[in-house]
């Protein structure tokens, strides 16, 4: 933390705490304004250099993604990243964290999570098929903890299943280094139907209108991090409030407006209203568009009519997006808003010049450059060292995770939108796409890992979800990240970071797998104590239609059981890795496994147990302390055999079969029913 | 048949039914809850599940009180087959087209699940996804007597899930046209996802 | 036996999901109120007479009848 200069004006040193800005960045901000900044101006810089909207410290490393892949469609720097998987079949993904209003109000912290990654993606045009949650709690025993994991379980809950989204697959971890720093990250996977484009958010068109639609603006989450430490008393009630309230009921009426206008092609841009609400949306639509413009900031819709100018740039009042229309289409527009009950208003003109105008009632007050505030953030070279790779990896002796999810899952619609063939509770999720094809999506990072070996943690974070995959008889086509550190200010924790996006990009490479897009959370600290860096990802994979049928657990009884290791103990090799999934996958392409599931930490027996969950168990009893990282349970015919042990020479480990189990039918382990060829309705 | 689809802000569950009644080769057709219609359009209705109104203030209690209600009372009192699925079964609940109601879940949480279900009359079983919040059927003891009694409890789950009286799962009206069921037959009827009891489930 | 009552509502400044549904319904069907919180009311009863009632409601609020950050709960 920068210790502020005594000699400073004391109003100085006030302004600098409120908008939580540096000396070092005021004095950029004199330097680019080439005088001082006016009070509106603080508010603006404030918002748009924040850690969140700015990355200043992660830029430079993020570059190291960028992969002008032929199936990625869009440009970097868009809202979520675009996949082009053929068959004219389009999907767009992303992650986002939500950590800090998450410890503060887990319910709406959580839920306004999920709403923040929604919109990203419905705002480029995609309809938002599946979401997925990365979770990090504490202890049980910790402070708060068990109302923590039960509140955040319920926000996810309660927006996700309203907005009509189903919840297909997660990861949860505990350990107690989260004890004050819980992790939310929520993941959301759209599609883009019926053709639709891919819709931008640069600003275009002199003349064109600024529309405002959604929601009214009320005060939430202004200047909420000041308030975040103040302590709680009863009588709070003319306190601004520091939570931002969701409602996906008015999200899901604003995915079907926002669906609507983009199929009639009345909208030129749209940018939704997230982290610092109107003043992020309309910086960005205007830079990126190289365009001016007029916002007359008393136009827009309140909720609260005592709201003034500064605040209405820095609310975060939820489920409002921003667009830039031709004055010709703006009636078809509130037409459409208007059936579903949202507003929309005109608030201003894209106009010439590169300038943002801000009026209130007819006085300017200021006229900026967006570039000055969007390209010119500052760009932190943060110091750090090169990570090597340790090769030292120990299973954990306890459970690092809690056991069962499903008291979690079962709080998540998964079946809504008709499109889920596989979901939560097996090692991935697999959705359903119109061409018959299936995607499969699975989060990667696990922490205990990571603090063991932070390069092969990183790796891990996209091997593990990808060789789940492939046993699924899945490849993985694009990634996204949530990169959730400690203080980058600290350079072993840097270097972390470096390492781990450095790992991230040699594994999307080798996976053939580009990251299309991503978030950075940083300071998840309290009182100088970071968690462990936990760089989540969302790897999403494909898998044919009408391939041979695979199952994560036994679906026959005389098949021979064995398991092989995909790598070499303590010699993490990740090009001979991603060689060995490969030669499985094209295995499990061929119609060879009838059964695969990776064994987790939890050791071989946890792993033939969740196998075991339809009338068919394995006879291996005896546990395994296995050395390699990515060992995989294969069931399959045993006229295979001999094809198979070719295939893995020297990686199998044990050897059984499959028998008739006297367990009773567990309703709630749904089969698919067996088909010769797989997704053929 | 031409089957009226009729969705309120926050209906989810539309576009699935539609496709389930497509597929099994109906024409389907959907209502916005601010239009009336005329009875003679449609030969049967579905009310799909959802958040209609988000579920505020209780589960289709919004709904119930829309313009397109009336529509709906004439279909169901011409006779014509009514299903209300979850969020629609809560709806006709409040609107008094069906006995009962729907209150939240015994166990306090959303439970997303396979149910099996029995006919209390073929004692046919199935199994059909569920997922809901408030899904626990309750009724006076009065009204419930007179449930069995003119055969109107349709299906029943197998094991207590949510505190549903005689764990009801589905009821009829009097006539037996106007439906309501908390399981999404429309998600089952198709191999791959997982099960077909939701084929021809209806009509 | 005495009974007390507290009335839990969402803060002024914190939006209410279901007020503001509510009251675009009631809006609708051309009634002219501006504003609908929604909330709860939990009644509380005792067998025996409480000697200083105000603190021991105070302390069953404490153990989380209501949510401080976003609700206001007011003893009846």
């Amino acid at each position: 933390m920068e210790i502020l200069d005594l000699t400073l004006d004391k109003t100085l040193q006030e302004k600098l705490k409120k908008y939580r800005l540096r000396i070092s960045e005021y004095e950029l901000m004199k330097n680019l304004l080439k005088r001082e900044p006016r009070s509106i101006e603080w508010a603006l810089f404030s918002a748009l250099w924040s850690e969140h909207c700015s990355y200043k410290s992660s830029k430079i490393h993020l570059k190291k993604f960028a992969w002008k892949h032929p199936r990625v469609l869009t440009a970097e720097g868009e809202n979520a990243g675009v996949v082009d998987l053929g068959e004219n079949e389009r999907i767009a993904f992303k992650m986002e964290s939500h950590n800090h209003p998450s410890f503060i109000e887990p319910f709406h912290g959580a839920a306004t999570g999920v709403g923040g990654i929604l919109r990203d993606i419905f705002t480029m045009g995609a309809r938002p098929i599946a979401i997925a949650d990365y979770l990090c709690f504490g202890e049980a025993e910790a402070p708060r903890m068990k109302t923590l994991m039960k509140r955040v379980v319920k926000g996810i809950s309660y927006y996700g299943n309203c907005v009509g989204v189903p919840t297909v697959t997660g990861a949860t971890y505990a350990m107690p280094e989260y004890n004050q720093n819980i992790l939310v990250n929520a993941f959301a996977l759209g599609l883009f139907e019926n053709n639709r484009k891919v819709t931008v958010s640069s600003a275009q068109g002199i003349g064109n209108l600024v529309v405002y639609v959604g929601a009214k603006t009320g005060s939430d989450g202004v200047h909420g991090a000041s308030m975040a430490s103040e302590a709680f008393t009863e009588d709070m009630e003319s306190k601004r409030p520091t939570v931002q309230i969701g409602d996906p009921f008015y999200e899901k009426l604003l995915i079907e407006a926002c669906l609507e206008i983009l199929d009639q092609d009345l909208v030129v841009a749209m940018q939704d209203m997230g982290a610092a609400g109107l003043t992020s949306s309309s910086f960005e639509m205007a830079s990126k568009g190289k365009v001016g413009l007029r916002l007359q900031l008393d136009q827009v819709p309140l909720r609260d009519s005592r709201l003034g100018p500064e605040e209405i740039l820095l609310s975060e009042s939820q489920e409002r997006m921003l667009l830039v229309c031709e004055p010709s289409k703006l009636e078809a527009i509130q037409k459409v808003f208007a059936h579903w009950g949202l507003e929309s208003t005109p608030i201003g003109q894209v106009v010439a010049g590169r300038e943002i105008e801000l009026l209130w009632k007819n006085e300017i007050l200021t006229k900026i450059d967006p570039d000055l505030l969007v390209e010119n953030a500052p760009m932190y070279q943060r110091p750090y060292s090169k990570l090597k790779i340790k090769n030292e990896i120990q299973y954990p002796g306890k459970k690092p995770t809690s056991d069962s999810k499903k008291w979690i899952y079962r709080q998540y619609d998964q079946r809504v939108g008709l499109r889920t063939m596989q979901e939560a509770g097996h090692p991935v999720a697999l959705v359903r796409l119109e061409s018959g094809r299936a995607l499969s999506i699975a989060l990667g990072c696990r922490p205990w890992l990571m603090k063991q070996d932070p390069v092969v943690g990183a790796y891990d974070t996209i091997f593990e979800p990808s060789i789940k995959m492939v046993c699924s008889g899945a490849w993985p086509v694009a990634i996204t990240d949530c990169l959730n550190f400690g203080n980058p200010e600290n350079p072993e924790i840097m270097s972390e970071f470096v390492a781990s996006v450095e790992a991230i990009a040699h594994s999307a490479r080798l996976w053939d797998a580009p990251v299309i897009s991503g978030n950075v959370s940083f300071y998840n600290e309290t009182e100088g104590q970071s968690i462990p860096s936990t760089p989540a990802t969302g790897v999403v994979g494909l898998k044919q239609k009408n391939s041979f049928p695979v199952h994560d657990y036994f679906v026959k009884e005389n098949l021979k059981v064995v398991t092989i290791s995909l790598d070499e103990p303590q010699n993490f090799d990740p090009e001979k890795i991603v060689k060995s999934a490969k030669t499985l996958f094209e295995l499990i392409e061929k119609g060879r496994v009838s059964s695969a599931r990776l064994i987790t930490e939890k050791g071989l027996q946890h792993t033939l147990d969740m196998m075991s969950i339809q009338n068919f168990k394995c006879n291996i009893t005896f546990e395994v302390n296995f050395k390699s990282l990515y060992n995989v349970v294969l069931a399959f015919e045993s006229q295979f055999e001999n094809e198979i042990k070719n295939t893995f020479p020297d990686h199998f480990i044990v050897q059984g079969q499959t028998v008739p189990s006297s367990v009773p039918f567990d309703l709630s382990a749904k089969i698919i029913q067996f088909s010769k060829t797989w997704g053929v309705s | 048949m031409k089957i009226g689809v009729v969705r309120f802000p926050g209906t989810n569950c539309d576009r699935d039914v539609y496709k389930w009644l497509q597929d099994q080769g109906h024409q389907p057709q959907f209502y916005w809850h601010e239009d009336l219609f005329s009875s003679q359009e449609v030969e049967a209705l579905v009310l799909p599940g959802g958040f209609s109104f988000g579920d505020y203030l209780r589960s289709g209690a919004v709904a119930a009180r829309s313009p397109i209600m009336n529509s709906v009372k004439e279909v169901a009192n011409q006779g014509k087959p009514v299903l209300g699925i979850c969020n629609g079964f809560q709806i006709l609940c409040e609107a008094g087209l069906l006995p009962g109601a729907l209150i939240p879940n015994s166990g306090g949480e959303f439970i997303d699940d396979w149910a099996e279900l029995k006919s209390p009359s073929t004692k046919q079983l199935i199994q059909l996804p569920i997922a809901h919040g408030d899904g626990r059927y309750f009724i006076h003891e009065e009204d419930r007597k007179k449930l069995w009694d003119q055969n109107q409890v349709w299906w029943q789950y197998t094991q207590m899930l949510n505190g549903s009286v005689d764990q009801i799962a589905g009821v009829t009206n009097l006539s037996g046209n106007v439906r309501g069921l908390m399981p999404h037959p429309e998600r089952a009827y198709q191999d791959w996802m997982g099960g077909i009891d939701g084929w021809k489930f209806w009509i | 036996m005495k009974t007390w009552f507290i009335r839990i509502l969402p803060r002024a400044e914190v939006l209410d999901v279901q007020g503001r549904t509510v009251l675009q319904m009631l809006n609708h069907n051309q009634l002219p109120f501006s504003n609908v919180r929604v909330g709860k009311l939990i009644e509380l009863t005792a067998d025996q007479e409480i000697s200083n009632p105000e603190a021991v409601l105070k302390k069953a609020l404490a153990l989380g009848l209501y949510n401080p950050l976003v609700e206001v709960a007011v003893i009846e």
